[in-house]
């Protein structure tokens, strides 16, 4: 055992710096950048004396538009696309770039490569995300208000960092079993996902976003369509339902990703 | 692992470390008590004593040298502070005060007791000689002169306490600011006051302070008072230069409270909106107004640009904007 963690962990190392000095970085830059940029923009405008957001002639305060952001950005977008982008790409890159011989042929077991390509893809995301939620929070939320704050701020980094780490497991998976894993996980994360929330009934607890959107500690912004229909029929499943439902698909994803990658035999295309 | 992926993770960390430390701090200790979060407001609140209801600021230089103040002077050129003032005084508010801190202080069942501190160029003598021509005499006072006017039951003082430092109030306020200044315990160190004068020390006038202070002795009407929910603190803040930027800040007792402010103040500008119909003036200032907070807090700000100024001037008042348009 203590042999398949280092064999892990030697492949997270490689697989770390492999990650962050890719094209893919740029893609996760301009995404988790825009923002960033959307706050030094509020807050220039704030320092001007304007309102940077107004609903109904009432000013939106700091804390309430990083909540927005929070939504808006994050959770429905960034963490999602993120996971379906990395977490697909673990394995399926290696077999696309015909590598993966490579890696299959050293003295490290399988399952140990997909779990060290895991551990680098969480530690790569989580540390674009997280800081740049925490320069988002300091430039909307003036310091008097920062106290207040605080708590909500660490509930939601460590609801992004659990976001990364389901969708990035359940992409993982859906990597190893699939063929054509990138469009399957587009069609997951923004067909699937968002439809099942928006129904009336049972099917939004195959989804994650039911259980990490339940446990955002700000108000769901009102006032689109998708936001209403959500609000009508939005049943929120108690935190610790959401927390045990997402470290079980977490842990499921995740095994089950390391049993397909053991047993599957890839067969690259000439 | 290469030295630029141990430099991205450490400056990754760093900031999220950084971030968590000091919302950590805030929300234990209290950010804007720290000193390096924020300044003890004005030097003179060194006079002002810590159980003072309210403290007020006005920085007269700005006020009187802003745009806005040269747009009065061309819409009334007759009228000015400086006519008798200037004659008996010597002051000159244009020229000759910098700024004025204002204090309550707690006093007895008559009300509060004010205090005023102006920061300027003062003709002591000149100034002197006007007390005593009205009958003022002058007192000893833990080494400063007192200048007292006494009138009934109503006595003010005013004291040179240093150079350019005027002190001018009742007189068991002003005996008070001399105590305080030799202590040195005074407003800077309440801790409810200077978080709110932290907020509002970038404007050039404002004023914070309990709010029962303004309702207590009929400072404002009661039947105002009586459809207010229940209030702790206020802070009131002005920018003026081109124009002017107020907002008005109130901390309600509780989330309940602050929710009820909320609705009352919406229900105001909403019937004055309905009220101001056609008329430009009204119109042009509700169309400012912006209501904010969450929490406890409640805030009404109102922003007027100074191309505004001839909109909320009365049309007999402002020839020059009927000469410019060309009617």
């Amino acid at each position: 055992m203590r042999k398949y963690w280092a064999s892990a962990m030697r492949v997270f190392e490689l697989s770390l710096g492999e990650m962050l000095w890719s094209r893919r970085t740029i893609f996760m830059a301009l995404v988790v950048g825009a923002p960033v940029l959307l706050a030094v923009i509020a807050r220039i405008v704030a320092a001007g004396g304007v309102a940077p957001l107004r609903i109904n002639s009432v000013r939106v305060s700091g804390l309430v538009m990083f909540g927005m952001m929070m939504w808006v950005f994050f959770i429905r977008f960034i963490v999602p696309v993120l996971g379906v982008f990395y977490g697909t790409a673990l394995i399926a890159d290696e077999v696309e770039d015909k590598t993966i011989t490579y890696l299959f042929t050293r003295p490290v077991q399988r399952g140990a490569v997909l779990l060290g390509k895991y551990f680098a893809y969480l530690v790569c995301t989580a540390l674009v995300v997280l800081p740049a939620v925490t320069i988002v929070f300091f430039l909307l939320v003036p310091f008097g208000q920062v106290a207040a704050g605080f708590v909500p701020l660490v509930k939601d980094l460590g609801i992004l960092a659990l976001g990364l780490a389901c969708y990035g497991a359940l992409f993982a998976l859906v990597g190893a079993v699939l063929k054509r894993p990138l469009v399957v996980g587009l069609v997951f994360a923004f067909g699937w996902e968002q439809l099942a929330l928006l129904m009336p009934g049972y099917l939004r607890r195959f989804t994650i976003a039911h259980y990490l959107q339940a446990l955002v500690p700000h108000a769901m912004p009102a006032g689109e369509t998708t936001s209403l229909l959500q609000a009508v029929f939005r049943d929120v499943p108690s935190a610790p339902a959401s927390l045990f439902w997402l470290f079980f698909a977490l842990v499921a994803a995740l095994a089950l990703a390391v049993r397909a990658v053991e047993r599957r035999e890839y067969i690259l295309e000439q | 692992m290469t030295r630029r992926t141990r430099l991205f993770l450490l400056i990754a960390g760093g900031v999220l470390v950084a971030g968590l430390g000091t919302g950590l701090i805030a929300s234990y200790m209290g950010l804007q008590d720290l000193p390096l979060f924020g300044s003890d407001g004005p030097a003179e609140l060194a006079y002002v004593p810590a159980d003072a209801r309210v403290v007020a600021y006005v920085d007269v230089h700005q006020v009187m040298t802003s745009e806005l103040r040269q747009k009065f002077r061309e819409l009334h050129p007759d009228a000015g502070p400086n006519g008798t003032l200037q004659e008996q005084t010597g002051i000159n508010l244009d020229t000759d005060v910098d700024h004025v801190v204002v204090g309550l202080l707690p006093g007895d069942e008559s009300g509060h007791l004010p205090l005023m501190l102006a920061r300027g160029r003062f003709n002591d003598t000149q100034i002197e000689g006007l007390i005593r021509q009205k009958g003022g005499r002058v007192e000893d006072y833990k080494g400063k002169r007192l200048l007292v006017l006494a009138d009934g039951s109503q006595s003010a003082a005013l004291t040179f306490a240093e150079p350019g430092l005027a002190i001018f109030g009742h007189v068991a306020a002003v005996r008070a600011a001399i105590d305080t200044r030799a202590a040195s315990q005074n407003v800077t160190g309440n801790r409810e006051i200077m978080a709110l004068v932290r907020d509002v020390e970038d404007s050039n006038a404002w004023a914070v302070g309990k709010f029962d202070a303004l309702t207590n002795g009929g400072r404002l009407p009661s039947n105002v008072v009586q459809q207010l929910p229940p209030i702790n603190m206020f802070a009131a803040s002005g920018h003026i230069n081109g124009g002017v930027r107020a907002t008005l800040r109130a901390e309600a007792r509780d989330d309940a409270a602050a929710q009820s402010l909320r609705e009352v103040v919406k229900g105001f500008v909403a019937l004055a909106r309905l009220q101001a119909g056609r008329n430009e003036q009204l119109t042009t200032l509700l169309n400012s107004v912006e209501l904010a907070g969450d929490g406890r807090t409640v805030a009404l700000t109102v922003t007027i640009p100074v191309g505004a100024i001839d909109l909320l001037t009365p049309h007999d008042q402002a020839p020059h904007r009927q000469a410019r348009s060309g009617f």
